[in-house]
């Protein structure tokens, strides 16, 4: 019971040029993500997990060049033959992203529920009111307590974990069929860490969407992902489910990353 | 029994959270509420706790990096917070710290072997050739080659940086240090390997850590005892193995159960803390 390939990479090369030479951040990566799955790229800071992300979205750093050869395949259509305009039209609707730092992802001095209800507005509602109302609501199933006077408040009134859920709340306003999520709780505390992969399980789980969870930390991999896939040095070295990879990792790379995860003796 | 080198009792600090036009702070948030605990010399005391809850505060009240409110710290024996300036200066030769981001502590511009010579001089510790074999085997001691004294921190990678760091505070033979998140930043196998040079030096030189994090799978490898801290408070101390296995504060409980285990065949229960 295979579902059908949603996103299909293959070669991916970025590039980084600078006056100092080129890098090959991401060196010839290959890889599908199927209708509903969460799949983790996994890997150490540097590897071009990041830039992979970048890619899949076409936001290019400058400087940033995807390589002739690269094939990006993304419900069918050919992602890298887009014009900007309908390539716009996708972000946000049909693949979206979560950043690592909600505090520097949203707007300093607009309503965070004004934020939100901008997703809705640029994917064709007419209505002001009616997104607003929507992303009121979108606000309250991410689990923002009391979001009508939430959606008022500016980012700097908010907490870590909360302004987290409203970058959540705009990733999955128009039920995209991607999210792509980059650290998205590397910069929160444990315990509000739990709860957004909590909250992350139940809406994948709800809308049947597929994610792809950029991460440095192991511990969330097993947590929240049923396949992973082991970047190094711009490659991917290792993908498979995450009873093969935690259990009998086939590369010499995921074990020694493996036995430097932290973990509690209790939890061994 | 053991031998207490620091003692903090009943420290305080409030930050003015508001202020009035003519600069009179109007309320006052209570960083550290009334902690107390001792370092015994040789040993490694976590204070482990979420962003917010004081923890670097308290570490920087007993460098006296900042004034606290109220309280008082001893490092041997000696009134720290009551300290003159020289005797201060003094003091601070035996007391260091580590800082959790390498690439903002180093002075980008400094080449490592003035980074690490600094403390020598300022303390009047060696000077000349003398001086420079002090840097050549401080380098060497925490992993790092005498030939990097001449390179600047750009050429490092973080792990290599956070290295630099140690061997500056312990250039000037201190006999504690405060780790503030000094592994916080690194990627696992380059943290391992930094907690284990970190562990290796505390045997070499008998040194005595406060340890501050946020991750208890970290703490858990290099703590002799555990402080936990929630908003100001610390709300549980005990010995390492005591507290991992048979935590007895709701919040200690809460925060162990929201590590995440790598391992997808288990699945953990996990218990929330209401704050009270």
């Amino acid at each position: 019971m295979t579902a059908p390939v949603l996103l299909d990479v293959r070669d991916l090369v970025v590039t980084y040029v600078s006056d100092a030479g080129a890098v090959r951040a991401v060196d010839g990566v290959s890889f599908a993500v199927h209708a509903g799955e969460t799949v983790a790229l996994v890997g150490e800071s540097g590897c071009g997990k990041t830039s992979v992300a970048f890619a899949l979205m076409r936001v290019m750093a400058p400087g940033a060049r995807i390589g002739a050869g690269s094939r990006i395949t993304f419900d069918g259509a050919d992602l890298l033959a887009l014009d900007e305009r309908a390539m716009c039209d996708l972000r946000g609707r049909k693949i979206s992203m979560i950043f690592q730092e909600p505090a520097s992802a949203l707007n300093p001095v607009m309503k965070v529920g004004a934020q939100v209800a901008e997703v809705a507005l640029l994917h064709g509602e007419r209505s002001k009111r009616a997104a607003w109302d929507r992303a009121v609501a979108m606000l309250d199933r991410t689990g923002i307590a009391d979001a009508a006077r939430r959606a008022h408040q500016y980012p700097h009134e908010l907490s870590g974990g909360m302004r987290q859920r409203v970058l959540i709340a705009m990733a999955l306003m128009m039920r995209p069929a991607l999210v792509i999520a980059d650290e998205p709780t590397s910069a929160l505390d444990v315990t509000v860490q739990a709860q957004i992969l909590d909250l992350l399980r139940d809406l994948q789980r709800e809308t049947g969407m597929a994610v792809l969870f950029i991460t440095h930390d192991f511990g969330v991999v097993a947590e929240l992902c049923s396949r992973a896939m082991v970047m190094r040095a711009g490659r991917i070295v290792e993908d498979a489910p995450v009873d093969r990879i935690f259990h009998a990792p086939a590369d010499p790379y995921t074990a020694e990353l493996l036995r430097a995860v932290p973990r509690l003796t209790a939890d061994r | 029994m053991s031998d207490t080198l620091i003692s903090v009792s009943h420290l305080t600090h409030e930050f003015a959270a508001r202020r009035t036009m003519f600069g009179a702070p109007q309320a006052t948030i209570r960083a550290v509420n009334d902690v107390s605990f001792d370092i015994a010399r040789g040993e490694t005391l976590a204070l482990v706790g979420e962003s917010g809850c004081g923890k670097t505060t308290t570490g920087r009240a007993i460098l006296r990096l900042i004034e606290p409110t109220s309280g008082h710290v001893t490092f041997d024996g000696i009134d720290v917070l009551t300290l003159q300036r020289e005797p201060l200066r003094r003091l601070r030769r035996r007391m260091q710290v580590v800082f959790q981001d390498p690439h903002t502590s180093l002075d980008p511009r400094m080449r490592v072997g003035r980074t690490v010579r600094e403390g020598i001089e300022a303390h009047e510790l060696a000077e000349g050739a003398e001086a420079d074999a002090r840097v050549a085997r401080t380098l060497e001691e925490v992993g790092l080659r005498a030939s990097d004294a001449a390179k600047l921190p750009h050429e490092f990678s973080g792990g290599q940086r956070q290295r630099i760091a140690i061997a500056r505070a312990l250039a000037v033979e201190p006999e504690f240090v405060v780790l503030d998140e000094a592994v916080s930043a690194l990627d696992v196998t380059v943290q391992a390997q930094v907690l284990a040079l970190l562990m290796q030096l505390q045997r070499d030189r008998g040194l005595t850590y406060l340890f501050i994090a946020h991750n208890l799978a970290v703490v858990e490898r290099i703590a002799t005892r555990v402080a936990v801290m929630y908003r100001g408070r610390i709300v549980e101390i005990a010995a390492a193995a005591a507290l991992y296995s048979s935590p007895q504060h709701g919040y200690t409980k809460a925060l162990l159960s929201a590590v995440p285990v790598p391992d997808p065949r288990v699945k953990k229960k996990r218990i929330v803390w209401d704050g009270n």
